[in-house]
C-alpha cells in the first residue's frame, strides 16, 4: 500500500532521500476496527498516528460524559503531544469511528531522526505550529464565539466533520446540546 | 546592562559561540511603561518578547470585559504564534502592568538564523513545544477541572501568579468571581 505520510510531510517542507528512507524505517500500519481505541487516558502511548483512512475521535470523559475535542481525518496527525511533552498520562481518549488505517511512530524514535536532520527537524517544528495553530484557533472559538458563529465557521470551511460525523458528535464537539445544533441546522 | 535570554535560551538546548554571536546581532531592547501595550487586538506583530525584568499581562476583550489569559514573568517568552503561523492578526492583547523591560527579536529573522543552524531550529522546536504545553494544560484545565482545582494547582507549584498579580485579575485568569477567590484563598 502507498502511504501518504511521506507525502504529507513533504508538502510541509521538503526532505531529502535519506530522509525519507530513514523514517520508513520507523513506520509502521495499523489498522483500528471501529470502536478500538487509538489512544486511552491514563495509558501511556508516545507514539504519532497518521491518518491514512477513515477517522478517528478525541474526546474528553467527564462526569460520565464524552465531550468530543477534536476529530482526525485522512491526513491528519494525531499524538497526544500534551502526554508526550509534559511526560505525563493522557488524559483524553481516541478512538477509531470506522475501521481506520494509520501509519505510526514512535516519537522517540521520529525524535532521534530529528537529531540527524535539519529538514526532519524543520518538518516537526512545522508540524507543531500547524497543531498549535489548530489548538488555539478551536479555543479562542470557545472564548470568543457564540455557538452559532462556531457552527457558522464549519460550514464556511466545508469541514468534513459536517459530512461525516454524528449530529450527536458534532454537537457535543460544538459545545451544544442536540436540539441547538438542528436549530442551527434549520437556520432559526 | 546585561541581558538574561541568552542564558534562558542556552538552557533549553545548548548553543554554539557562533549561535549565540548570531542572535545577539537580532536583538533589540525596549523599555514598556506600565500599561503600555506589546500587543494588540489586530494589529500584526511578528515579533517575539523576552522579558527580562517587569511583567506582562494577556488578555482577551469581550463585551467590554478583560479574559485575563496568561502572565509573562521575568525570564518569559512572549510572542503571538497563533498570528504569526497562520499569517493573521492577534486576537489578544498584551499589557505591561508595570515598567518592564523586554529583549526582543523578530521571528522571520530568528527563522532565518535556524536554516543555517542545528542547534537553533532545534531550539525552535522545543520553544514551540513549550507554548503547546501550556496551551494544551491551560485549556484542558477549563475542560476538566473546578476552579477550587486551577487555584490549588497554583498553590501548588508556587506560581508567581500569586504573589505579583491583583486578586482583581488572578480571578480573572481562574475564570471565576473576586468574591469566589477571596472564599477560596480564606480555604471556604
Amino acid at each position: 500500500m502507498e502511504l501518504n505520510i511521506l507525502k504529507a510531510m513533504n508538502s510541509v517542507s521538503p526532505l531529502t532521500e535519506q530522509d525519507c528512507s530513514e523514517l520508513l524505517k520507523i513506520f509502521k500500519t495499523k489498522v483500528l476496527k471501529k470502536g478500538e481505541m487509538c489512544l486511552e487516558q491514563g495509558k501511556v502511548n508516545y507514539y504519532g498516528a497518521f491518518v491514512e483512512e477513515g477517522y478517528l475521535r478525541r474526546y474528553w470523559l467527564k462526569d460520565g460524559e464524552e465531550i468530543t475535542d477534536v476529530f482526525y481525518f485522512e491526513n491528519d496527525f494525531c499524538a497526544d503531544l500534551q502526554s508526550i511533552i509534559g511526560k505525563v498520562k493522557p488524559i483524553s481518549n481516541v478512538v477509531a469511528m470506522q475501521r481506520t488505517t494509520m501509519t505510526t511512530f514512535s516519537y522517540p524514535e521520529f525524535n532521534r531522526l530529528c537529531e540527524k536532520s535539519i529538514t526532519v527537524e524543520l518538518v516537526h517544528r512545522l508540524l507543531l505550529e500547524s497543531v498549535l495553530l489548530r489548538f488555539y484557533n478551536r479555543t479562542a472559538s470557545f472564548i470568543l464565539q457564540s455557538p452559532k458563529e462556531r457552527y457558522d465557521d464549519l460550514v464556511a470551511a466545508k469541514s468534513p466533520i459536517l459530512q461525516r460525523a454524528t449530529q450527536y458528535h458534532i454537537s457535543s464537539y460544538l459545545g451544544i446540546g442536540p436540539q441547538h445544533l438542528s436549530r442551527l441546522r434549520a437556520g432559526k | 546592562m546585561e541581558i538574561n535570554i541568552l542564558k534562558v535560551l542556552n538552557s533549553v538546548n545548548p548553543l554554539s559561540e557562533q549561535d549565540c554571536n548570531d542572535i545577539l546581532k537580532i536583538l533589540k531592547t525596549r523599555t514598556l511603561k506600565k500599561g503600555e501595550y506589546w500587543l494588540e487586538e489586530g494589529k500584526v506583530n511578528y515579533n517575539v518578547a523576552f522579558v527580562e525584568d517587569g511583567y506582562l499581562r494577556r488578555y482577551y476583550a469581550k463585551d467590554g470585559d478583560e479574559i485575563t489569559e496568561a502572565f509573562y514573568f521575568e525570564n518569559d517568552i512572549c510572542v503571538d504564534l497563533p498570528s504569526i503561523i497562520g499569517k493573521t492578526k492577534p486576537l489578544s492583547n498584551v499589557i505591561a502592568m508595570r515598567r518592564t523591560l523586554v529583549t526582543t527579536f523578530s521571528y522571520a529573522d530568528f527563522n532565518k538564523l535556524c536554516e543555517k543552524s542545528m542547534a537553533l531550529e532545534h531550539l525552535n522546536r522545543t520553544l514551540v513545544e513549550f507554548s503547546l504545553l501550556r496551551f494544551y494544560n491551560r485549556t484542558s484545565s477549563f475542560i476538566m477541572k473546578s476552579p477550587k482545582e486551577r487555584y490549588d494547582d497554583l498553590v501548588k507549584s508556587k506560581s508567581t501568579i500569586l504573589q505579583k498579580v491583583t486578586q482583581y485579575h488572578i480571578s480573572s485568569y481562574l475564570g471565576i468571581g473576586p468574591q469566589h477567590l477571596s472564599r477560596l484563598r480564606s480555604g471556604k
